[in-house]
């Protein structure tokens, strides 16, 4: 019995992992095929290159999607980050009314399917005029990427010793000097981690982009989206390893903050 | 500890320090709520709208709106109406939208446009009455007609609900006489059952794989844990893309999982199974995609369950599966009901996975409200399919407010 439930953790686990690590390999081939030839699996080292990523990297195409895609990021992110933070603030503020309902208002964007969200603001932006422009898209990406920066930053501020804010007060500090000498050292690692899981949140954006974007706002979801419909190619997997990569890599960084953010939260008290 | 002291901190504040503290407050989630109010909730409410929404036809229909106010439906209405609906026509005819109004008739029935399209090539010197029209085509003596025209004239209209479930009117002049669509007409009922269907069945994998995983991270210690998570985490922060993209290298023809089968001789390579762009390939992927979800609430969950009671249970004499029965499991349940309602929230709204792996018999409600939003610019009907999908949602995120157990203390 104890055995059958450790198989099946393990095949689950392998469920879980196994795509990714299938991609990772074969994104090295030498060849133009999307399975693992014979030679590959005989792990010659002539059928492994690393010429798919010497495309990718090459490509003017998918240089430019990148570009777009680090602006567009860069943009949101800094967007929701700071609206973000103020609102996490003001949901943590002891005397703010309605604040559940503030709350289930703000986190919306996480439940309403992507694909009504995508119509809504099409429809938002087509009376704008402003459907195929880098607004268009910043702005909706903020709306997206935005809750995820809340939900960051609340979690710290809910660790957050407020008896420093009323100290500081009482030492004749106004609220401005304040937030920018005492909370906001404080809560930086979690505003830091909430920026770069909005980051990440616009990076991995394309039903949206799909709707409201014009082709100069191409970016590397929308490129892969594209292979993803025409045609496959090996470089469609390089640049998923890649992007496997960065999130590990934002996992980490994101997580290390995290720990950070509660540490602090620790000491203070 | 820190609602104590806010608590505190509150009594102490005068009233007018709690004033301000509530304006500073509000003004501080302005910014933000304001933007979701303009770009998400204003957009979802024009959704609503739309999807009951007639006016623009109602308005082109005035004349004969007035003229057929009081018309019981009874019979075919007198040349006083003809007249009214002629005016109608010649002016919709001058102002160059006689073709959308022929459109959109033939949505109350079919046949209106090519009647209209008939018609208007002698409305100018035809002579406003039924004898006259009905020389043109015998179907303006027909009852049918009418009552399309006249259920045409009401400025809020349930058609686009009733199309969203296979339903059409059965007699016009009543709003809610209604029969099922001919079986060839028939295309949202079996997409809604499918979204059901796959949802549900998505939970039910998730919970499978997920549950015992979830037991095992709540037991592990040190590398294995650390492994084991990292497996976990690694998809969920994966972009959906390329997790997408790895699914079809694997589920496609020439891909690796047919590659696999074939070379150890199970399936003959010239009849390799078709695993990608359908149903099948819909639910795996989803399952695959949602399973963090199942597994993070019940491992959060299981490890604030105090192993001893189960050994209790143990020592006391029962069976290890009455034992997990009747004592883990119940402890546990709430974390695997919050995980599988989560998921089954957003499996019903999914979009891009089965538009990507599911084909044509893999493919979801959202799927279906893309298409007539983007495709066939039918936004009445995306209006009231996304209505109907977003009323499913809410009345599942409220059940899921209820049984999740609450990490959070509003202070």
């Amino acid at each position: 019995m104890k055995l059958a439930i450790r198989i099946w953790v393990l095949l689950g686990l392998v469920f879980l992992a196994l795509p990714l690590f299938v991609i990772i390999p074969l994104s090295f081939t030498a060849g133009q095929y999307l399975f693992y030839t014979p030679e590959m699996l005989a792990l010659d080292p002539n059928a492994y290159s690393t010429r798919w990523y010497a495309a990718v990297l090459g490509d003017r195409e998918w240089m430019l999607a990148l570009k777009n895609s680090v602006f567009i990021g860069l943009s949101a992110a800094a967007l929701s980050t700071v609206l973000g933070t103020l609102a996490a603030l003001g949901l943590s503020r002891s005397g703010t009314p309605l604040k559940s309902f503030w709350a289930a208002l703000i986190l919306l964007p996480q439940i309403v399917p992507i694909v009504i969200i995508a119509g809504g603001l099409y429809s938002a932006f087509s009376d704008l005029k402003l459907i195929g422009t880098y607004t268009a898209v910043i702005i909706a990406h903020t709306v997206l990427a935005a809750p995820v920066a809340v939900i960051t930053i609340r979690a710290s501020l809910q660790r957050f010793d407020w008896r420093l804010v009323s100290a500081s007060a009482t030492l004749g500090a106004g609220p401005f000097y304040t937030f920018w000498n005492v909370t906001l050292p404080l809560i930086r690692p979690a505003i830091l981690a909430g920026a770069i899981f909005a980051f990440a949140t616009s990076l991995d954006e394309v039903v949206v982009i799909q709707f409201i974007g014009g082709y100069d706002q191409k970016t590397i979801p929308r490129e892969m989206l594209i292979g993803l419909r025409e045609h496959l190619s090996p470089a469609i997997l390089a640049v998923a390893t890649m992007l496997v990569g960065f999130a590990v890599l934002i996992l980490i960084l994101g997580e290390f903050l995290r720990r950070r953010a509660e540490s602090y939260a620790r000491k203070s008290t | 500890m820190v609602s104590t002291t806010n608590a505190l901190t509150y009594l102490k504040t005068s009233s007018w320090r709690m004033r301000r503290t509530s304006v500073v407050g509000f003004m501080l989630m302005a910014p933000l709520a304001l933007l979701i109010v303009l770009f998400l909730i204003v957009p979802l409410v024009r959704f609503v709208v739309l999807s009951v929404d007639n006016r623009e036809i109602a308005q082109a229909l005035s004349q004969t709106a007035a003229a057929l106010e009081t018309w019981q439906g009874a019979d075919v209405p007198g040349d006083a109406a003809f007249a009214a609906f002629n005016r109608d026509l010649v002016r919709e005819t001058e102002k160059g939208s006689i073709a959308k109004l022929g459109a959109r008739l033939n949505f109350f029935q079919g046949g209106m446009n090519s009647l209209i399209r008939k018609t208007i090539t002698r409305s100018s010197d035809l002579e406003p009455t039924r004898t006259a029209f009905e020389a043109v085509d015998k179907r303006w003596g027909d009852l049918k007609t009418w009552r399309a025209i006249k259920l045409a004239t009401n400025p809020a209209i349930p058609e686009y609900y009733f199309n969203a479930l296979d339903l059409r009117t059965a007699d016009p002049t009543a709003m809610v006489s209604v029969e099922v669509k001919p079986e060839a007409q028939r295309v949202y009922m079996r997409l809604w059952l499918r979204t059901i269907l796959v949802a549900l069945l998505v939970v039910f994998v998730c919970t499978a794989i997920g549950y015992p995983i979830a037991y095992y991270l709540s037991n592990a210690r040190g590398l294995a844990f650390a492994v084991a998570m990292g497996m976990v985490l690694l998809p969920f922060w994966t972009p959906l893309l390329a997790r997408i993209a790895s699914w079809v290298i694997l589920l496609e023809n020439g891909g690796v999982i047919n590659s696999v089968l074939v070379a150890l001789g199970l399936v003959d390579d010239a009849n390799r199974p078709q695993i990608l762009h359908n149903l099948f390939a819909t639910v795996v992927v989803m399952s695959y995609v949602l399973l963090p979800y199942a597994v993070l609430p019940t491992y959060a969950v299981m490890k604030r369950v105090q192993p001893s009671l189960f050994k209790a249970a143990l020592t006391l004499g029962a069976t290890p599966l009455r034992a997990f029965l009747t004592v883990y499991l119940p402890q546990t349940l709430p974390g695997v009901l919050a995980g599988g309602i989560l998921i089954f929230v957003l499996s019903f709204g999914f979009y891009l996975t089965p538009e990507l792996v599911g084909g044509p018999s893999g493919s979801l409600i959202g799927n279906l409200i893309a298409y007539n939003f983007s495709k066939s610019l039918n936004w009445g009907l995306a209006g009231a399919l996304a209505t109907m999908l977003l009323l499913v949602i809410a009345a599942a995120a409220l059940v899921l407010r209820a049984v999740s157990p609450q990490p959070e203390q509003e202070s």
